[in-house]
């Protein structure tokens, strides 16, 4: 259990990186601490049910914020919204995250759905590669998605000296 | 952040305020709170039916320190008792006066939803 909440603890921290660059360096320690308090509460009540609600509370709450807060730093930004720096960084990183995140889940959840096929049972050939290759793209668009997140401050402070 | 200089906006202009801000801002009105201590306030308020996430949490204080509605406080109740990593929230005078005037806002709502035929006959007696 103390494994599960430290493992939790880590994979949300990394997801904390795709929060925008000022808002993960001013609140991104303080919800860590908080994310670390609500999962300590779970495991005191001792159920491993406790600790995965709390955790499937959290996921919803952080893509929810996220593309709350996104959505701010980009429509608020008049400084560089005009820029077309920043504008292709913007319209990249929003898609790429919804996209990624789709094309990398879609067949974990399908095989979740469906369970997995038995070894001697007849495979859909096409089925599985496509998958594979979803699963695949999905995966490097969420790196992309990472690199321009971290792109994103570069990008701001090489328009705010070009200017 | 994005919303800074919204400060000098009229009270009216940021009514009205989201069930998550009203509640940080009720809690907040009883005295200075960090985060974790919010959370759990407005769980016990709310009967457990508003339940804040860390994001939830954290966007709407960053919207309040932008619209100068709290501040962030340098004291500690009990310094040798807490975690100094621990950020603290108090409300502004502003703040308190955005608070007095959604809660005026939500009785008129409130009474005139009473003074309904329908509410009226479903109250209980």
């Amino acid at each position: 259990m103390g494994n599960m909440m430290r493992y939790a603890g880590n994979v949300y921290s990394a997801l904390l990186s795709l929060y925008p660059f000022e808002f993960r360096v001013r609140f991104g320690p303080e919800m860590m601490q908080l994310f670390r308090d609500c999962s300590r509460d779970a495991l005191e009540k001792g159920e491993v049910a406790v600790l995965i609600a709390f955790c499937i509370q959290a996921s919803r709450d952080l893509v929810v914020s996220l593309v709350r807060e996104r959505g701010r730093e980009i429509w608020s930004w008049p400084v560089d919204a005009d820029h077309p720096l920043m504008t292709m960084v913007d319209a990249l990183l929003i898609p790429s995250i919804v996209t990624g995140n789709l094309m990398a889940l879609g067949p974990i959840l399908t095989l979740l759905i469906q369970g997995m096929p038995a070894i001697d049972a007849p495979i859909d050939q096409f089925m599985l590669t496509s998958g594979m290759f979803s699963f695949g793209i999905g995966c490097l668009t969420v790196l992309a998605s990472i690199v321009i997140t971290r792109l994103r401050p570069t990008a701001r402070l090489w328009v705010k000296l070009s200017a | 952040m994005a919303t800074k200089g919204k400060s000098k906006e009229p009270v009216e202009h940021l009514l009205p305020l989201t069930p998550a801000v009203f509640h940080i801002l009720v809690t907040l009105a009883d005295g200075e709170a960090h985060g974790y201590a919010i959370m759990q306030e407005v769980n016990r308020r709310s009967g457990g039916i508003v339940r804040l996430g860390p994001g939830t949490l954290y966007g709407a204080i960053s919207r309040l320190l932008a619209d100068g509605l709290i501040e962030e406080s340098e004291e500690r109740p009990d310094p040798e008792m807490d975690d100094t990593r621990r950020r603290y929230y108090r409300l502004t005078k502003r703040g308190s006066e955005v608070l007095a005037s959604e809660t005026e806002r939500l009785a008129e709502l409130v009474r005139a939803a009473r003074s309904t035929k329908a509410v009226r006959k479903l109250r209980p007696a």
